[in-house]
C-alpha cells in the first residue's frame, strides 16, 4: 500500500509541517524547505509513486479480508516497514514504530480530495499553554485539575469540514405591541397598540462551515468557529505531514440538515433586527428559502485535548488558528458552593445592615 | 420613615384645609335609602357612628338599598364605598353595613387595614347577632347590634391566627400587637433579604458555570456576505388598540397592606335573609 513520508532533500530524514514558522523543516538536519522546494520534490517522486500505487491495489483486494478492510487498513511504512494501522477514515497519522509522519494519499484520491485547507498556526507548545491559560481564569475549576492531571493525549488534526454558500430568501410573520402609559389626575392609563408586521428579505452567506467527520462532536466543533478563510491555501498533502488528519465520512447532504437549520436561523435574526420601536415582538411565521447551494471540501485545523481527572474523561478542543477553546470543564462543587456562600452572605449582610440603619 | 413622616404632616394639613368644606358634608354616616329606619334610629346611629369613627380613626357608614341597579350584594357595598370616596383621614380604611333589600341580603364589607380586624370568622360572627333583627324587620336594630360588635371587635385588636395578614396596627390601643407585628415585619423583610441574597448567589455561580467552557462567538453576522442583505418588502400594519386605566390610590400614611389592581385591600361577608 502506497504510503508518503515526506523526506528531507538533504538527509533523508522526515520532514514535519511547523505551524510556527508555516514551512517544513528537518527535525534532523534541521534544514528548512519552503512550499516550493516541497512541491518540486512531490513532483518528481509522483511518477514513481503511480506506478507503485496501481499495482499495490491489485495485490490489495486479493488478500486483505473482506471485514478488516471495512474497518481498518494497513499500509506498510516506507521508512521502517513497519505495519501502519489505521481505521478507514485516517488520512494522515504516525508509525507506530518509527513515529514518522506517514500520510495515506489513497484516502484523500478522488471526491475524498479537499479543495483547500488552513494549515496550523498554532504548534504543540502554544496550544498546551493556551489552554493552561484558559483554565486558570476559571473560578469554578477545581484546583487540581491542571496541576495533578496530566494532559493524557494532545494531537492535531485536520478535520474535514464542509463550508457552505447559499442564496436564502425569507419572510417573517408576527405581532408586535407598542405599550404606553400615561396619567390624566388620579388614573393612569395604559395603552397598548397592536401591529402586524412582516419583513421579507434576501441575503447570500458565504463558507458556513460544518464538519463532515462523525468522529468529531458536532457541539465542540461549533463552539471552535469562526475561522479566518484569509489563510485558505489550495491543498496540499504536505501540510499534513506532521498532524493526523481525517477524511468526511458524511458528505454535504448528509450536513446540509445543519447547514439549513443554522441558515434559517441567521436570516431570521437579520429579519427581526429590522423591526424595530415596539415593546415586544412575537414572530408566529417564518418562511426561509435556500437557493444557488455550494459546498466546498476543506481541511480544517484541530487541536484535540483529552483530559483524565478523577476518573472521568474530558475533551476539548481547539482552532488550531485562532486558539479558540470548546469543552466543558469539570465544575468543583467544593468552589461552587465557596463563592455562592461567600456572594450571597455578603448580599444578605449588606440588604440587613441597609435595612435597620438606611431605610 | 422619619424624615417621609415629617414631609407628611405639610402635605396632611393642606389636604385637611382643602377638603374640610367637602368633610362637613360628609359627615353622613347613615344613608337609608329604602327607607327602613325610624327617624330617632337614624339620628342614635349617625351620633353612635361618629363616636366609633374618632375612637377607632376608621370610616363607619350605615346604607340601605331597595334598588341594587342588578349587582350584587357584594358589589353594591364596594361600589358605594368607594365611589364616594369613604375612608379616615386621607386613608381608604373603614367598614360598611350594607342592607340590601333587593337582593335581601345583609353585607360587612372593610376597606384596607380594617380588613385586617375583621377576618371570616368575625364577619360570621357578627352576621350571626344581626341576623335575628332582620327576620323579624327590626332593621335599626340589627345596625345598632352590628355597631356594638364593631366596638368589641375593634377593642380586641387585629385577631392573631393564620387569617391575618400582619397588616400595620396604627390605634393606641393595641400597642401590644404593634409591637410583635413589628417583629413579625423584621423577620419577614429578613426574609426577603435572605432570598434574594440566595437568588443573586444563583445568578453568579450560574454565570461563573457558564463561563467554564467555551462559548459560542458566531452571529447571523459572521457569515454574510457584506452588504448582501437587503430587505425586500416590510408591512408595519396597525389593527387594533386597547387602553386599560388604573386608579392610583391617593398617597396614605399606611406603609403596609398588600394592594390589588385598582388600589386598597377589601374584604368581608354577607348573609340572606
Amino acid at each position: 500500500m502506497g504510503v508518503v513520508v515526506y523526506k528531507c532533500i538533504n538527509c533523508g530524514g522526515p520532514l514535519a509541517f511547523k505551524a510556527e514558522t508555516q514551512n517544513w523543516t528537518c527535525d534532523y538536519c534541521l534544514s528548512e524547505f519552503t512550499e516550493e522546494d516541497v512541491k518540486n520534490f512531490i513532483n518528481n517522486e509522483k511518477a514513481e509513486e503511480e506506478a507503485k500505487a496501481s499495482k499495490e491495489s491489485l495485490q490489495h483486494s486479493k488478500v486483505l479480508d473482506q471485514e478488516f478492510d471495512e474497518k481498518a487498513t494497513g499500509y506498510t511504512c516506507s521508512s521502517c516497514g513497519a505495519e501502519i494501522v489505521t481505521d478507514d477514515t485516517t488520512a494522515a497519522t504516525f508509525c507506530y514504530y518509527c513515529h514518522n509522519p506517514t500520510i495515506i494519499p489513497r484516502q484523500l484520491e478522488g471526491e475524498y480530495r479537499p479543495e483547500m485547507v488552513i494549515p496550523f498556526k498554532i504548534n504543540r507548545k502554544k496550544a498546551e499553554e493556551l489552554f493552561i491559560n484558559w483554565c486558570k481564569g476559571k473560578p469554578l475549576l477545581p484546583k487540581f485539575f491542571t496541576s495533578n492531571s496530566e494532559l493524557e493525549k494532545l494531537s492535531g488534526i485536520y478535520v474535514p469540514f464542509w463550508l457552505f454558500d447559499s442564496n436564502t430568501s425569507g419572510k417573517i410573520e408576527g405581532e408586535a405591541r407598542r405599550v404606553r402609559t400615561y396619567t390624566r389626575g388620579d388614573t393612569r392609563y395604559t395603552e397598548t397598540k397592536y401591529y402586524k408586521v412582516m419583513r421579507e428579505g434576501k441575503a447570500i452567506f458565504r463558507d458556513v462551515p460544518a464538519d463532515g467527520s462523525k468522529k468529531m462532536d458536532d457541539k465542540l466543533m461549533t463552539i471552535l468557529e469562526p475561522y479566518d478563510y484569509n489563510d485558505l491555501t489550495d491543498f496540499s498533502m504536505s501540510y499534513l505531514s506532521g498532524f493526523f488528519a481525517e477524511k468526511y465520512d458524511m458528505n454535504q447532504n448528509e450536513v446540509y440538515g445543519r447547514i439549513s437549520n443554522v441558515l434559517r436561523n441567521n436570516i431570521g435574526t437579520l429579519l427581526q433586527g429590522t423591526i424595530h420601536g415596539y415593546s415586544t415582538v412575537s414572530i408566529h411565521n417564518a418562511n426561509v428559502k435556500l437557493s444557488n447551494v455550494k459546498a466546498k471540501y476543506v481541511l480544517l485545523p484541530v487541536w484535540m485535548f483529552t483530559y483524565q481527572y478523577k476518573g472521568k474523561t474530558y475533551i476539548f478542543a481547539m482552532n488550531g488558528q485562532t486558539g479558540k477553546i470548546a469543552g466543558d470543564l469539570p465544575i468543583s462543587i467544593g468552589r461552587a458552593s465557596k463563592w455562592f456562600g461567600m456572594i450571597s452572605a455578603s448580599v444578605f449582610a449588606a440588604l440587613s445592615l441597609g435595612g435597620l440603619f438606611i431605610w | 420613615m422619619v424624615m417621609k413622616k415629617v414631609l407628611f404632616i405639610p402635605l396632611f394639613l393642606l389636604t385637611l384645609i382643602a377638603f374640610a368644606s367637602v368633610t362637613l358634608a360628609d359627615n353622613e354616616r347613615v344613608f337609608d335609602q329604602a327607607g327602613l329606619f325610624s327617624d330617632t334610629e337614624k339620628v342614635e346611629l349617625q351620633e353612635q357612628a361618629i363616636q366609633l369613627t374618632e375612637q377607632f380613626q376608621m370610616d363607619i357608614r350605615i346604607v340601605t338599598t331597595d334598588d341594587s341597579g342588578g349587582k350584587s350584594a357584594r358589589d353594591y357595598a364596594s361600589n358605594f364605598y368607594d365611589s364616594h370616596g369613604f375612608g379616615y383621614e386621607g386613608t381608604a380604611d373603614g367598614i360598611l353595613y350594607l342592607i340590601d333589600m333587593d337582593n335581601r341580603e345583609v353585607y360587612i364589607f372593610t376597606r384596607d387595614q380594617i380588613v385586617d380586624y375583621f377576618p371570616d370568622v368575625t364577619v360570621e360572627e357578627i352576621l350571626d347577632h344581626v341576623y335575628p333583627y332582620l327576620t323579624e324587620e327590626a332593621y335599626g336594630e340589627s345596625a345598632k347590634a352590628f355597631l356594638s360588635d364593631l366596638e368589641t371587635t375593634m377593642n380586641e385588636g387585629i385577631p392573631e391566627g393564620p387569617s391575618s395578614s400582619g397588616g400595620y396596627a396604627q390605634s393606641d390601643n393595641s400597642t401590644s400587637y404593634s409591637s410583635s407585628t413589628s417583629q413579625g415585619e423584621l423577620v419577614k423583610e429578613l426574609l426577603i433579604y435572605f432570598a434574594i441574597a440566595i437568588g443573586v448567589g444563583v445568578i453568579s455561580v450560574g454565570i461563573m458555570a457558564m463561563y467554564n467552557r467555551g462559548r459560542s462567538t458566531t452571529t447571523a453576522h459572521t457569515y454574510l456576505e457584506s452588504n448582501s442583505f437587503t430587505v425586500t418588502n416590510k408591512m408595519d400594519r396597525h389593527y387594533n388598540t386597547r387602553v386599560t386605566q388604573q386608579k392610583i390610590q391617593r398617597n396614605s400614611n399606611s406603609g403596609g397592606g398588600s394592594s390589588f389592581s385598582g388600589g386598597g385591600r377589601s374584604g368581608g361577608g354577607g348573609r340572606g335573609f
